[in-house]
């Protein structure tokens, strides 16, 4: 069974998630900030990553750019709600450091599993 | 010795009179004084007056009744009669004073020695036997009193007519000042909205998102068809509403930092309308009508893209569940000074025009419909935001929205953007999507750790060397030490001990060619000309896009390198 990690520092967020992915029969592991994300990636591998980009401590860039860098086949979604500046214009960042999909929150459900589905297909 | 004569001066102003006998006393002449006709009749009668002086204007009988009474009257028509007015002074009353046997006609005010030597010409005629007594009598009844009207309707005419002028006029301003008022009010209420989406919409998008998400799980637990599953629709239809929302708000709040460029815009409204088709229905037909000769105008291509959205899915939305005809022209205009359409300054403007053949509305809606929250549709189908962004979006154009609608025939939306005169800029030698790289070596400065760490593997993988810093009095240090070392500074704007602003003097102090680039957050400004003086040469807004910090610092170094 594949393997997720979600890293976001909302916990609502990151219970709402794992309920969904679980449902579709991932297997989930949960973060709150990057430099937790890739201790967890580090110690364990997932098979997808879904990362935030605004976040406290390590934000998500950043560990985008240091997952890529040691893991550099690893897969990424990155989800972002903006903030002053358009969420579209973190996510063409993270675009352009590797990311396979980004999405603006909120996202539709279907739309997010059909991006999971088509990474670990 | 001559004779004195006896002069009666009527008037009834006291001041004028006492100034009038004054001046005749002076030179010899005994004076009478009378307040209106009717008492100047008494007193010439009475004191046998020589001369008589009157004003034109005054209560009980005025100047020309007096006249034609005195030159009516066979004890007093011998008596050479002046009139000195300062109302009546066109020729028109000059010519009525004269048919009604006044001898003189003078202008108020006259110089005294003027007025003096008039008056002693009159005496000179009379003492000569020229004047000859009753001249009005000469002139018919119905003749006076029409002459007599005429100067006094056309005076209270002109008097009308300038009342008038200055009614409307201050009507005029009044409408101009409440509908300044009014778009005051409206852009103070979309600021105060965007202001506060900017500030909270992260955290905003991330309840929003652990509504949809529960929401969407918890219709998989409840049976089909069952109260609940119904009202958890109508809780994600609400979220999904309230996402719209906040994206339509922060689209406008964004405004400032959306850079305009000079644009075609036919491609934009194409695709708009490209996107449109697919998501409404096949009974609805979509004509477009595009003039692809349409000059440029200075816009930002993502804001027109949504104000065609919004404007053709109002048309749509106004049209639904029936057949219609969504109709979009594009076309350039001319607005002329005594337009009264638009309300815009004269020129050429770029039109675009959206119809629909839906329900319509009444002038009621019309007035509001460019108003935030202002909505017709029912719960949960719209924002009442779409229009209000149109309209904010569309002023910050310079330009201008207006609607025309009838209850049940359908709407129609004009929008004018100012047409501007220069092609637009040629790409650059660099095609676009090709990210410019370099070897040399930048030193980087700002206080976010996380910040510093990710430009500079940004730098680093465009292939330049990088020595970053988190602090910006160790960067001062660092350079003191090596300034040859580097080829551009880098500098954040805000730092606590030092400021980027205060670093880069010191800096030029050191090494005065250094090229420095600042970055800037949100909202912070520098004055360009004390930045240039510093030696600041670019400048880059917080969060800076890869291929922005790559052209911007290429830019920089090559420019430096032509020097």
């Amino acid at each position: 069974m594949a393997r997720i990690l979600i890293i976001d520092d909302d916990e609502q967020l990151l219970a709402m998630l794992r309920q969904t992915l679980e449902r579709e029969g991932y297997e989930v592991m949960e973060a709150s900030d990057g430099n937790e994300g890739l201790r967890r990636y580090r110690e364990n591998p997932t098979d997808l990553i879904i990362t935030d980009l605004i976040m406290p401590e390590k934000e998500g860039m950043e560990t985008i750019m240091e997952l890529r860098r040691d893991f550099p086949d690893v897969k990424i979604i990155a989800i972002s709600g903006g903030g002053r500046v358009d969420p579209w214009q973190y996510l063409s960042i993270a675009k352009s450091f590797g990311v396979q999909y980004t999405f603006a929150k909120p996202i539709e459900r279907k739309d997010l599993l059909n991006a999971v589905r088509e990474l670990l297909k | 010795m001559p004779k004195t004569y006896k002069i009666l001066i009527v008037d009834d102003r006291s001041v004028d009179r006492r100034l009038m006998r004054k001046m005749l006393e002076s030179s010899g002449y005994k004076v009478q004084e009378a307040a209106d006709g009717r008492q100047a009749i008494e007193s010439a009668l009475l004191h046998k007056a020589d001369l008589i002086i009157s004003d034109a204007l005054m209560p009980v009988m005025d100047g020309f009744q007096f006249c034609r009474a005195v030159k009516s009257d066979k004890d007093l028509n011998h008596i050479p009669f002046i009139f000195y007015t300062a109302t009546y002074t066109e020729e028109k009353d000059e010519e009525l004073a004269l048919k009604m046997g006044a001898d003189k006609f003078i202008r108020k005010p006259a110089e005294p020695d003027k007025f003096i030597e008039i008056i002693q010409g009159v005496i000179r005629n009379m003492e000569k036997g020229k004047i000859k007594p009753g001249k009005a009598e000469l002139c018919p009844e119905k003749e006076v009193l029409k002459l007599y009207n005429e100067p006094l309707v056309e005076k209270l005419e002109k008097k009308m007519l300038g009342m008038e002028r200055e009614i409307t006029e201050h009507k005029r301003t009044e409408e101009e000042r409440k509908k300044l008022e009014e778009e005051l009010r409206q852009s103070q209420k979309m600021e105060a909205i965007s202001r506060l989406a900017g500030g909270i919409a992260h955290d905003f998008n991330n309840v929003l998102y652990s509504i949809i998400g529960y929401t969407e799980l918890t219709m998989d637990d409840v049976p089909e068809g069952s109260l609940a599953k119904k009202n958890l629709k109508e809780v994600f239809k609400a979220a999904i509403r309230a996402k719209d929302m906040v994206r339509q708000i922060l689209a406008f709040s964004r405004k400032d930092d959306i850079q305009k460029k000079p644009v075609k815009i036919q491609p934009v409204v194409k695709d708009a309308l490209k996107l449109l088709r697919s998501s409404i229905p096949a009974t609805i037909e979509i004509r477009q009508s595009i003039d692809e000769d349409c000059g440029h105008v200075l816009a930002a291509s993502t804001q027109i893209h949504q104000v065609v959205m919004n404007l053709a899915t109002n048309a749509y939305q106004a049209m639904q569940g029936k057949k219609g005809l969504l109709e979009l022209t594009l076309m350039e205009e001319e607005i002329g000074s005594d337009d009264s359409g638009p309300d815009l300054p004269p020129g050429t403007y770029l039109k675009l025009t959206v119809s629909d053949t839906g329900h319509g509305m009444n002038s009621e809606v019309m007035e509001k419909i460019f108003d935030p929250y202002f909505s017709t549709k029912g719960p949960g189908e719209g924002t009442g935001m779409g229009l209000a962004v149109v309209h904010g979006i569309i002023k910050s154009h310079g330009g201008n929205i207006t609607v025309y609608s009838k209850l049940g025939e359908g709407t129609t939306f004009h929008v004018y953007l100012p047409l501007i005169e220069t092609r637009p800029v040629e790409p650059k030698s660099v095609p676009a999507g090709l990210t410019p790289t370099g070897t040399e070596h930048i030193l980087f400065v700002d206080d976010e750790e996380p910040i510093v760490l990710m430009i500079q593997k940004i730098l680093e993988r465009l292939g330049y060397q990088v020595t970053s810093r988190t602090s910006s009095v160790e960067t001062l240090e660092v350079f003191k030490a090596k300034p040859d070392e580097y080829d551009l500074v880098i500098t954040d704007m805000t730092m606590p001990n030092m400021t980027g602003v205060e670093l880069a003097p010191r800096l030029r102090e050191i090494r005065s060619d250094i090229p420095i680039i600042m970055c800037t957050g949100f909202n912070e400004t520098i004055d360009e000309d004390k930045a240039k003086n510093m030696g600041i040469l670019a400048y880059m807004m917080k969060p800076v896009l890869i291929d922005e910090i790559a052209k911007t610092i290429r830019k920089v170094l090559d420019e430096k390198k032509e020097e």
